[in-house]
């Protein structure tokens, strides 16, 4: 099933991040993944043609806002998780990208202190799914915010978090249980271009609890996924 | 484990553990194809979107004319999806948005012009 889209309008906030590391990971469980770099910028087709990373994941760039529903279309045919990592800017290629997804993650920078951007992206979600549903009574856009650059494990979590993380339950919005911890691994998988798991005899950080972090918030979105599906199904 | 002269092996107990293993969630999931819509849809997608502050990033042509509002009906709808060639489909949406249809419209205008009864 699903075709994922990151979405925030705000830049910076972890989307291509958070896309890599997922779906490097996904692909090095077995599963068929790909990614459409939807980012002019193109950071992850970037990472894929000019490192040499062997992941099985498969790059899709240059997606444009009149050939972005086929490059899903396609895609979906032939990829059990499609991820489509999107510009930091409220663009029609953002909103088209979350019309056709099964599942949104909004990435939000815990310390970031505008975050008005990510309630754009739910308002997007939201009016998306509400037209959809014109046609298609059972069609949702179900969504999450994942908090990134967060404390590691253990250390202090900031007044400024637990006071957005309130505010995003009482608005009734998901939110993912686990976060994106802040870790040099993160930012060298990039600098590398290498997957985590090939960074094995490199100097980051605690690279096993990067590795760790990226499993569990994997295994939560596999978990949501599922639970998606068997809504849908019922 | 190599066995020896008579076929005899020392113990090689099963790994329960590594037998047991369940299938990994991530390889549970399947492909599944996403629907297309017509540029008319397209367009009301857009609609919304700009709505909530989006807006086109790129010099992508006018959006086409929306198409005409659905007749309400009293009766209850059901969902036909259609597989269909590429060319049919394309020509199936062109004769819509040409006609400003919805899709159950400009199949209802169809099979009338095929003089088939109500
Ligand atoms: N969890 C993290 N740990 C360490 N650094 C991070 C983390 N998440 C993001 N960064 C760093 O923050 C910067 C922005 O991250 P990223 O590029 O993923 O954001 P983005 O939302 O994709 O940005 P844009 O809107 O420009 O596309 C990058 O330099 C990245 O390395
Ligand atoms: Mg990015």
């Amino acid at each position: 099933m699903p075709v994922i889209a990151v979405a925030n309008p705000k830049g910076g906030a972890g989307k291509s991040t958070t896309t890599l590391l997922l779906a490097t990971h996904l692909a090095s469980r077995g599963a068929t993944t790909c990614i459409i770099d939807a980012d002019p910028n193109q950071p992850i087709a970037d990472w894929r043609a000019h490192g040499e990373s062997k992941s099985a994941v498969k790059v899709v760039g240059e997606a444009r806002e009149d050939t972005i529903m086929d490059a899903i279309e396609e895609q979906a045919r032939t990829h059990a998780f499609v991820f489509v990592d999107l510009e930091g800017t409220a663009s029609l290629l953002v909103s088209r990208s979350i019309a056709f997804a099964d599942f949104v993650i909004i990435p939000i920078q815990a310390s970031a202190v505008d975050v008005r951007q990510a309630q754009k992206a739910i308002t997007a979600v939201r009016s998306e799914e509400r037209l959809a549903r014109r046609s298609n009574p059972n069609r949702s856009i179900p969504h999450k915010v994942l908090m990134t650059r967060t404390p590691a494990p253990g250390a202090p979590v900031s007044t400024m978090q637990r006071q957005l993380e309130e505010e995003i339950r009482a608005a009734g919005i998901g939110r993912f249980q686990n976060t994106l911890a802040e870790r040099q691994a993160y930012k060298a998988v990039f600098s590398e271009r290498l997957t985590l798991e090939e960074m094995g005899a490199m100097r980051v950080g605690n690279l096993a609890a990067a590795e760790e972090n990226v499993r569990l918030l994997a295994n939560e979105l596999l978990e949501t996924l599922t639970a998606i599906q068997k809504g849908a199904k019922a | 484990m190599s066995a020896g002269k008579f076929g005899f092996t020392p113990d090689d107990p099963i790994d329960l553990e590594a037998a047991e293993e369940p299938l990994d969630l991530a390889r549970a999931f399947q492909p599944t194809p996403i629907t297309r819509v017509s540029p008319p849809r397209l367009a009301e997608m857009d609609r919304v979107a700009q709505a909530a502050g989006f807006t086109s990033r790129e010099n992508t042509p006018a959006a086409p004319p929306p198409r005409r509002r659905r007749v309400v009906t009293a009766q209850p709808t059901r969902f036909l999806a259609v597989r269909a060639p590429e060319s049919l489909y394309q020509r199936f949406v062109r004769y819509a948005d040409k006609h400003q249809l919805t899709y159950h419209d400009a199949i209802a205008q169809l099979l009338d012009t095929a003089g088939e009864p109500e």
